[in-house]
């Protein structure tokens, strides 16, 4: 019975043929679901139809081979999830979602089986278009540039002044610390390299020249540590970066080289040794530690006063806020000089916020109004490490990526899977049906928007991720200062790299580049990630810049269709295709031999819809030309022969 | 050889034979003595031959085809043994004309057309090349029909080529096959695994004829192996006693029918079972034969591929895979894996045809009941595969099913071949390029670097040197004998295109053989060809596709021309057809009727006055194209394009110098890179253009019919009275599955479509054949760069990229 049944029900939530249309929709809108059956053991087919709150059965009209069903998408917004059910001579099987593969077809199930994901989402949802648009570079400010030494000096004074203790390396080169200091039990991040907000101001020139069209600043306000995550005073730049004035220049000289500007906000918690909290006393001002007539009383929870509070992961110096409380609302988000507004005002174009799991969906909504009033085209980025359609916090279903929320995350489970790829852990196969199910589960205008990070100041950098191939968190911070990445562990991580470089520049969403990676930076988990940036392989900054000039150059591959063609275990192919024609193939060979494969541009359940796949057939590509180099393939009927290099990227523009 | 020499074998061997001397024997008795003489002395380099191989461990490639077209025998090798003019010099010292000899021999008809006669060629360029090759294949009793014309129609008359002895050929009764039909298996798990017990199943034998193929001035002779069908009992003795003479013949005739007949080729009749029968009895002893002589030499058959690669030419021979791996696992012990690695390192294919109804698949009932055992292993081999492609295309078994070897009841050959075979190939590179990309597009995605494309080949042996002796000699003049070995020489007769003296010869010798085949017509079947006119000649299988039809209503519109007093002055034309139809293919011999009726209304109309004529050369045969090809103008290669996968027609022609009109279509593409646009006449709709015809379903020839009055009044004259038919309706089916279909879309094979673009370019070759010194330098320009077209080239494709052959050193 299985054994028939496995071969004769098919559903591919990624072709309009079985889903019309493919992907995620607007509420309000329709869907046709269709099941194609060729057995006579099954007697009538049902959609099982279910979100966290209800689950709805109804059958399937037939017609031939064929059950369907239209369903028309409740007005509001969130995840559906459906599977098949088959009806057959006094038995039930299902048909769901397959586990893993390059493909969307199910499986048939006797029991409940995993289901389909359908995403319903806000129909008016818009992202800022200068930021799909874009290349993202992320910058640790302390570790940038040095900053010139008065301004360092001033701030440090200043921050001496208040009892704080930062140490300021002699020279830019040296180590990152790691270790606690003398009669401390662990390391406090407090030593310091200099680097200024004037510094990264100076580097303008270099950053355009990668095609950077906005920067990500880690926290820049003040704060006693050098992440600075511990915020001290939301309205205040951190002296030992300079001044407001300074901040204000940076954003509009940034302007002139068509950059924009955005921040790190962290609003899920606080530094304990803050204006708010205050825990050291070094405020005139009564935080919420000296009790209740502190105005900040209410921000937060204590357990058990003064010394029990509410915590971010327990962190004693991190109290966490109650983002509930209308004073901390008024303040931080929706007052008429909020910090989110004081710091648009002064020209960032918006803001990444930290730790978006511990911020309600209602306060993220609150703070994407404030940001759209002050900004129709400003960017609210969130930092989440999984799906963020189906990601749960708390028991509850989030809402980040349905439209009322952010415009895009941290896409980490990207930058995981390319690594995954280029280490053998994952197959090309794999890699495609991951990156289908993201282009199938993201609203087109959030996935058109995911920042396309390879590395970031919480993961281990992208070069040595590649080069040692060893998951960085099975090490201590002893070994991770210690090891020291071979030459030729270097020099095979520096040709992934640019594998990888390829890769998520032809993918839909903004590439990011967490400083230093474009010079080949090595660097475990923090703090080894936030070395002072030096320079490295001029060859490889130069990679980047081609790729961020591709880009430029073809708007397909910022904002053309995608589909993610399996190909071969070795190979990861992605055609980027726009209505007005212009077509490009991005094909990325991991393996250290040559492979020859075949690409079928018109296989279906790619991630194209009906009509994209017309529109290609339509076109009839002939040639296939290698941009970065002068490989060239035919195609005949849909069909490139390619030779592919071991260890090679290729992005191939289709004429 | 010396001429006393032979001079002396021959009497000698009358003497013998026949107990007769040169005054008394028969024509018949001469040709045989002759041909024994010839033997001779290729049995004594084959046996030489055949040591030698095996003395250098060489490998071998079997070639399995169910039809070798091989034509007459005698002269071809003379010429390639280099005696042709010494034994022709014998003779007539003797007084025989060699002529007269040469036309004794029966022509071995064992094939249809285009696949059979590459066969053919092939054997003869692997001998040439001094590369090891059995061909093997079935000894049908009778070949294809001899096909009379009588009353405009086309009759079929059985061709018993061997009735009166077969020279070439000896038998091997010392080594013989048996082969299982019907019965059931048992699969019984013993200590030893598995055991596989066939029972109650029926023995035929299989006895194999083989038959030398002489290379030219080369070593190494090919074998040509021909399996002939014997009842296991050749007379049922319990029957006889009883006095039950035709139930103790039964069992004889039934089995001996297998090797009886040569199916003609009919690409709408549906898997008959004793199609099916033969094809299992030429695989299973082919294979039988192939383990049998490796274990003899060899001892282990876990070294097979070392020592032999298979060929299967179309899927007919498909068989031979499974019954490879029934022998190796359930008579040599072998595992699944094991005997599964040697087979597909072992066997390649060669797709012959891209049309899909043409690719052959049996009923699974018929097959699991004729041949369980095959049956069994066919069905793991399916298992296995789709789980293979499950890899490649998970969950997506609507493509899978496709793909798979079982689906829908049916056993796909096709299929088969392309999941085991090391490597699958097309005979032209737009045929390639069309099994890529449609025909097994799902399979090259997934394994591309099974699929090559390897374009057909003649051999210039037989379609230069044998069929046209006078240009032979000139071109040997000219620039030596190099060219029969080295096809790469031909192109050394390029700069003689500007040598009006040797222009001068060239247009000579095709008048003569012009004048040759107006005597041959005249002789056999009284038809008057003239030899000044221009001679247009479309000879090939009759198949829709092909489009005789769009060339007989073209002649029609000629004809109106005329009367109307439209027609341009010009040359006289003689339209030649020659064709064969399957005897079940109606509509195909509904066009062998029109064609011979528009004959009869253009030939005896006055007002034409031989400004043109239309004569059909019946029995098509290799014999008749060597008389035929030679002779030829213009070369009429007008299939549609994307549905001839080769041909080899056109190649011939080529090689003759007679000028293509043709398509965009199979070697036609090949043949116009090497000539260019000034050599050729190309014309009609594109692969490309079809495709998206197709894609947009939007082809309404009613609509040309109404704008083209040219094609209107043509078309009119099927229905209108005027050419005489048989049946009333004849000629009206064709007119209205031009423009209504039958039962389907109308006009598949775009008639209408390329009619006016058709016309155009005929008018355009009349033009060019006025400018003599034009039409005279394309045409050796068209010889010259035929070399390409050499099967030598083929098979050397074959080997570099396929067979890894050595010669015998």
């Amino acid at each position: 019975m299985l054994s028939e049944l496995k071969r004769s029900v098919l559903h591919n939530c990624a072709s309009d043929t079985y889903r019309s249309p493919i992907g995620a929709v607007p509420a309000g809108s329709e869907v046709l679901l269709r099941v194609r059956v060729r057995s006579s053991q099954v007697l009538s087919v049902s959609l099982v139809l279910f979100n966290d709150k209800e689950l709805r059965e109804v059958s399937m009209a037939a017609e031939g081979d064929w059950y369907a069903i239209t369903v028309t998408l409740p007005d509001t917004v969130g995840v559906l999830w459906y599977y098949f059910r088959l009806h057959c001579y006094g038995e039930v099987w299902h048909y769901g979602a397959a586990a893993e593969g390059c493909s969307l077809f199910g499986e048939v199930y006797h029991d409940r089986p995993p289901a389909f994901q359908l995403t319903v989402y806000t129909p008016s949802l818009q992202t800022p278009q200068w930021f799909r648009d874009s290349v993202l570079y992320q910058i640790f400010p302390d570790r940038f540039a040095p900053g010139h030494p008065d301004t360092v000096a001033r701030g440090l004074a200043y921050h001496q002044a208040l009892g704080r203790q930062p140490r300021l390396h002699q020279q830019w080169s040296e180590q990152v610390e790691y270790l606690p200091q003398p009669g401390e039990r662990y390391y406090s991040p407090n030593d310091f390299f200099g680097g200024t907000l004037d510094s990264i101001r100076q580097r303008l020139p270099y950053l355009h020249s990668l095609g950077v069209g906005v920067i990500y600043l880690n926290p820049i306000f003040e704060a006693d540590s050098n992440h600075r995550y511990n915020t001290a005073d939301y309205l205040r730049i951190d002296p030992i970066l300079g001044t407001e004035a300074d901040f204000c220049r940076l954003c509009a000289e940034a302007r002139r080289y068509e950059i924009r500007i955005i921040l790190d906000g962290v609003f899920s918690h606080t530094g304990s040794d803050s204006v708010y909290f205050n825990k050291e006393g070094r405020y005139p001002q009564p935080g919420a530690y000296q009790g209740q007539h502190s105005p900040y009383w209410n921000w937060y929870e204590f357990y058990d006063f003064p010394e029990r509070y509410n915590c971010w992961w327990g962190f004693a110096s991190l109290p966490a806020v109650r983002k509930e409380e209308p004073s901390w609302q008024d303040f931080v988000i929706t007052g008429a000089h909020s910090v989110i507004r004081h710091w648009l005002r002064c020209g960032a174009s918006g803001f990444r916020l930290d730790v978006a799991d511990e911020i309600p969906d209602d306060v993220l909504c609150l703070i994407r109004q404030v940001v759209k009033e002050e900004q129709p085209d400003g960017l609210v980025l969130g930092e989440v490490w999984e799906d963020a359609t189906s990601k749960h916090s708390y028991g509850v279903p989030r809402q980040y990526a349905l439209g009322e929320s952010l415009d895009s995350v941290m896409n980490y489970p990207l930058r995981n899977a390319v690594v995954d790829f280029l280490t053998g852990r994952m197959d090309g196969r794999q890699l495609t049906g991951f990156l289908l199910r993201q282009r199938l589960n993201y609203p087109a205008p959030i996935y058109y928007a995911l920042m396309n990070l390879l590395s970031s100041h919480d993961i281990e950098r992208i070069r040595t991720a590649l080069s040692v191939r060893l998951d960085a968190r099975e090490l201590s911070c002893e070994q991770q200062a210690y090891f020291r990445v071979h030459p030729e562990q270097d020099a095979r991580g520096q040709l992934l790299q640019r594998l990888a470089v390829a890769l998520v520049y032809s993918l839909p969403g903004v590439p990011a580049i967490y400083y230093g990676d474009e010079q080949g930076m090595q660097g475990f988990l923090d703090p080894f990630n936030r070395a002072p940036f030096v320079e490295g392989e001029t060859a490889l900054v130069e990679e980047y810049q081609l790729w961020a000039q591709l880009r430029k150059q073809y708007p397909a591959l910022r904002s053309g269709a995608a589909a993610f063609l399996p190909v071969h275990g070795d190979v990861c192919c992605v055609l980027r295709f726009d209505t007005q024609g212009e077509a490009l193939l991005s094909v990325v060979n991991r393996s250290r031999f040559s492979v020859r494969c075949v690409v079928d541009l018109y296989y279906e359940g790619a991630g194209l819809t009906a009509a994209e796949y017309t529109a290609l057939r339509d076109r009839s590509y002939t040639k296939a030309a290698c941009l970065l180099n002068t490989y060239q393939a035919d195609i005949q009927d849909g069909l490139l022969l390619l030779e592919l290099p071991a260890q090679s990227a290729s992005l191939l523009l289709l004429s | 050889m010396d001429i006393e020499k032979i001079k002396e074998n021959i009497t000698t061997k009358l003497k013998r034979l026949f107990g007769c001397t040169m005054e008394n024997a028969s024509l018949d008795q001469i040709y045989k003595a002759v041909g024994m003489c010839v033997r001779d002395e290729i049995m004594d380099k084959w046996v030489d031959a055949r040591a030698a191989a095996d003395e250098q461990g060489l490998k071998y490639l079997y070639y399995l085809s169910a039809e070798f077209l091989m034509g007459r025998a005698l002269s071809n090798n003379m010429i390639n043994l280099g005696e042709y003019q010494a034994y022709q010099q014998a003779l007539a010292e003797l007084g025989i004309d060699m002529g007269e000899i040469e036309e004794q021999e029966s022509d071995a008809g064992l094939g249809n057309g285009g696949l059979g006669r590459l066969a053919a060629c092939f054997m003869d360029s692997l001998a040439t090349m001094d590369l090891p090759a059995v061909g093997c294949g079935i000894r049908y009793e009778f070949g294809l029909f001899r096909q009379r014309i009588l009353d405009g129609e086309q009759v079929e008359v059985p061709d018993n080529w061997i009735e009166k002895g077969y020279v070439w050929e000896i038998e091997r009764t010392d080594e013989r096959y048996e082969v299982h039909f019907d019965g059931e298996i048992e699969e019984l798990w013993t200590e030893q695994g598995l055991k596989i017990i066939y029972k109650n199943y029926h023995t035929v034998y299989a006895v194999p004829y083989d038959m030398p193929i002489v290379g030219y001035k080369s070593q190494m002779l090919s074998t040509l192996r021909l399996w002939s069908a014997r009842a296991a009992s050749r007379l049922d003795l319990s029957y006889f006693n009883r006095g039950e003479y035709v139930h103790a013949m039964a069992e004889k005739e039934l089995s001996e029918l297998i090797s009886k007949v040569l199916y003609p080729e009919n690409n709408h009749e549906q898997g008959k079972q004793l199609r099916l029968k033969q094809f299992y009895f030429l695989a299973s002893a082919t294979v039988q034969s192939i383990l049998h002589n490796h274990k003899e030499k060899y001892g282990d058959l876990h070294t097979l591929p070392e020592h032999v690669v298979i060929q299967i030419n179309d899927t007919h021979p498909t068989l031979a895979i499974p019954e490879m791996m029934r022998l190796l696992m359930d008579e040599n012990g072998f595992g699944w894996d094991e005997a599964w690695d040697i087979v597909s390192r072992i066997f390649n294919y060669t797709n012959h045809t891209i049309m899909k109804e043409a690719l052959e698949s049996w009923s699974e009932p018929m097959f699991k009941s004729l041949l369980p055992r095959i049956y069994r292993i066919i069905q793991v081999i399916n298992e296995k595969f789709c789980a293979q492609m499950w890899q490649v295309y998970p969950g997506d078994w609507e493509r899978i099913s496709e793909m798979s070897i079982i689906a829908y009841d049916e056993i796909r050959m096709a299929n088969l071949c392309v999941a085991v075979c090391n490597r699958v190939n097309g005979v032209s590179q737009l045929h390639s390029n069309i099994l890529k990309t449609r025909t097994f597009r799902n399979y090259y995605v997934a394994m591309p670097d099974k699929f090559l494309g390897i374009t057909n080949g003649i051999t210039q042996r037989r379609w230069l040197a044998c069929a046209n002796p006078q240009l032979s000699r000139l071109l040997c003049q000219t620039i030596g004998e190099g060219w029969l070995q080295d096809y790469n020489q031909l192109d050394n007769l390029l700069p003689y295109s500007e040598d009006a003296g040797f222009r001068e010869d060239f247009a000579r010798i095709k008048h003569e053989n012009k004048q040759r085949l107006a005597r041959f017509l005249y002789a056999t079947q009284g038809e008057v060809l003239d030899p000044y006119s221009i001679i247009d000649v479309q000879a090939k299988r009759l198949h829709e596709y092909k489009r005789q039809l769009l060339k007989v209503i073209h002649i029609l519109s000629l004809y109106n021309r005329i009367i109307n007093g439209d027609m341009p002055d010009g040359p006289p034309v003689s339209f030649l057809f020659a064709a064969k139809a399957a005897p079940g293919y109606t509509k195909a011999k509904n066009i062998i009727r029109l064609i011979n009726s528009v004959a009869e209304l253009i030939n005896r109309d006055a007002r034409i006055n031989g400004r043109i004529k239309v004569i059909f050369l019946e029995n098509y045969s290799v014999s008749a194209a060597e008389k035929l090809i030679p002779a030829a103008n213009i070369s009429e290669q007008i299939s549609t394009a994307g549905r001839e996968a080769s041909g080899t027609g056109n190649m011939k022609f080529m090689l003759n110098g007679a000028l293509t009109l043709g398509t965009m279509d199979g070697a036609n593409v090949e043949i116009y890179q090497r000539v260019g646009a000034e050599n050729m006449f190309i014309f009609g709709a594109q692969v490309e253009e079809l495709d998206r015809i197709e894609l947009f379903n939007n082809y309404r020839p009613g609509e040309i019919f109404e704008k083209n009055a040219l094609l209107r009044d043509a078309l009119s004259m099927l229905i209108n009275g005027q050419l005489r038919s048989t049946s009333s309706n004849q000629f009206s089916e064709i007119y209205q599955s031009l423009l209504f279909g039958d039962y389907d879309r109308p006009d598949k094979y775009y008639v209408l479509y390329d009619f006016d673009s058709y016309d155009k370019c005929f008018f355009t070759v009349l033009n060019a054949y006025e400018q003599q010194d034009a039409w005279q330098r394309s045409a050796i320009v068209n010889t010259a760069k035929a070399g390409y077209f050499s099967s030598d080239r083929t098979i050397e494709e074959y080997n570099r990229h396929i067979w890894h052959l050595r010669p015998l050193a």
